[in-house]
């Protein structure tokens, strides 16, 4: 939870220490999930909605708020497809590094890249940008309760991706083939596991 | 790290993390300080920009909030269909007891809500059941309704939401923010909540199949199969029915149809709604009681909420 900040400071103040105190997470947040040249621009771009929006923005909640505003200009520009480099891609260097970890942290990052994307994204909103539920749901524009849910299945889905990752891993193990990480057209291979 | 991470697996997926933050730049950093006065010196803009489509999410949530409470007047909209075992004299009792209760309560009255959300085989990797609880005071077309969330066996975790529904009003509270007050955007209907018995002694066909007691009353169980039900998906009806339709939108149709069941005391009032379903590993089980039909009851609008 952010401090709440008072109202009697004027809009121009409180968005210059509001820059000071979120330029960083967001820029992390943006080089998460973009190349760091699309961060740059994505803050940019946050930064200036802000600005422009200054005298409206959500006393207690800003920082959560900036983060659903960059959530959507990523968006934007992974429609666009302007130097789009999702999420997918990232994992896959910290996947493919082998200083990653031990095979479970390899096999934890395929499963994250094999979640759904809205699981995926409540689940990296806490643990990679240390959201409270209340916070994540202002970032989600749902309810905090809703929050609490999206993370109860986001963290199924998640533990059963992993267990059938390693349990393939363990299969081609034994029979001499090494871990697949890829379909055969190079991209990560999905398997949407909750329909709704 | 973190939210009820009993099992460690956020924390796992945060060491996972591709950035460290602290070698990002700051708010202080040259490129920053570049942005913050390129951004500031920008004083013909104050309009709302053309892009994103929708850059703030939270007028988006108050936006959907509001859709919540209007859709609590609408209730269920669900098709009927006949099931040829039905028993013709429990749906009779069961519509005049829909019909006695409607008019008992002429508008007021209280209910809880209880929903249980878990595992569907068991408890899993330390993984426990969450759960739902709702207080809802029905008064004239308005609506209070208080929610606990979170996981059973932690009650302390539990955050809590108020609505409040006041001539058309929707005003919205969320303890976890540790905010005041806030007005959703837009108006709201009536709420109806009890609607949903009503709808239901419509669409749907019952058999007697027990009897129970509610705070030491006796009362008759009535069930309609979800398998009756055409293309309804009597969960998420009854979250939206009841107000809180937040989780109606992540409460998709299971893969079997859910059980639905009312009792109805020795005075032909219904009691209580119990829903049961499944959707993929979760099971669903959403319990409502009403009681105080009739009374004096009143919603005020919240102390210090200001129109926004």
């Amino acid at each position: 939870m952010n401090p709440v900040v008072s109202d009697d400071r004027g809009p121009d103040v409180r968005f210059a220490e509001l820059f000071d105190r979120a330029y960083r997470p967001l820029l992390a947040y943006s080089r998460r999930r973009v190349d760091a040249a699309t961060a740059d621009d994505v803050v940019a771009e946050v930064f200036s909605i802000a600005w422009r929006r200054r005298d409206e923005l959500p006393v207690a909640d800003e920082v959560p708020w900036l983060y659903g505003v960059a959530r959507n200009v990523i968006r934007n520009h992974q429609r666009s497809g302007r130097r789009s480099e999702r999420l997918d891609a990232r994992l896959r260097l910290v996947r493919d590094e082998p200083e990653v970890g031990p095979e479970r942290s390899s096999a934890l990052a395929e499963a994250l890249v094999r979640l759904r994307p809205d699981d995926r994204e409540v689940i990296t909103l806490v643990a990679w940008e240390g959201l409270s539920h209340g916070e994540a749901a202002v970032a989600l524009g749902c309810s905090t309760n809703a929050v609490g849910i999206r993370m109860h299945r986001a963290r199924s889905s998640l533990r059963a991706l992993l267990d059938e990752i390693e349990a393939e891993g363990a299969r081609k193990g034994s029979s001499g083939g090494g871990h697949e990480a890829h379909g055969p057209d190079g991209e990560p291979r999905r398997t949407e596991r909750r329909p709704r | 790290m973190s939210e009820h991470d009993d099992d460690g697996l956020l924390d796992a997926v945060a060491a996972l993390d591709p950035v460290v933050q602290s070698s990002v730049p700051d708010g202080s950093s040259p490129t920053a300080r570049r942005l913050l006065e390129e951004i500031m010196s920008d004083t013909l803009t104050r309009s709302r920009p053309a892009a994103p489509p929708d850059p703030d999410p939270t007028p988006r949530r108050w936006r959907r909030l509001a859709a919540a409470a209007a859709a609590v007047a609408v209730a269920a909209t669900a098709t009927a269909t006949m099931w040829p075992g039905a028993t013709p004299s429990a749906s009779a009792s069961v519509s005049a007891a829909i019909a006695a209760t409607l008019d008992a309560a002429d508008g007021s009255a209280r209910y809880t809500l209880v929903a249980e959300i878990g595992p569907a085989t068991g408890p899993e990797g330390g993984d426990a059941a969450l759960e739902l609880r709702a207080e809802g005071v029905i008064a004239d077309g308005d609506l209070s309704l208080t929610s606990r969330f979170g996981p059973s066996a932690e009650p302390e975790a539990m955050s809590t939401e108020e609505l409040r529904l006041v001539d058309g009003d929707v005003y919205l509270r969320s303890t976890d923010l540790g905010g005041g007050w806030e007005v959703a955007e837009g108006r709201a209907g009536p709420a109806d909540p009890l609607g949903f018995f009503d709808e239901l002694g419509e669409i749907a066909t019952f058999d007697e199949v027990g009897s129970d007691s509610i705070a030491g009353e006796p009362v008759t169980v009535y069930r309609a199969d979800g398998a009756r039900w055409e293309e309804t998906d009597a969960l998420s009806a009854a979250f939206v029915a009841f107000g809180v339709a937040l989780f109606a939108g992540d409460v998709a149709p299971g893969d079997d149809p859910p059980v639905l069941e009312l009792a109805v005391d020795d005075e032909g009032i219904v009691r209580r709604l119990d829903v049961t379903g499944e959707q993929g590993d979760d099971r669903l089980d959403l319990v409502v009681e009403v009681f105080d039909l009739g009374a004096d009851l009143q919603v005020d609008v919240p102390e210090g909420a200001g129109l926004s």
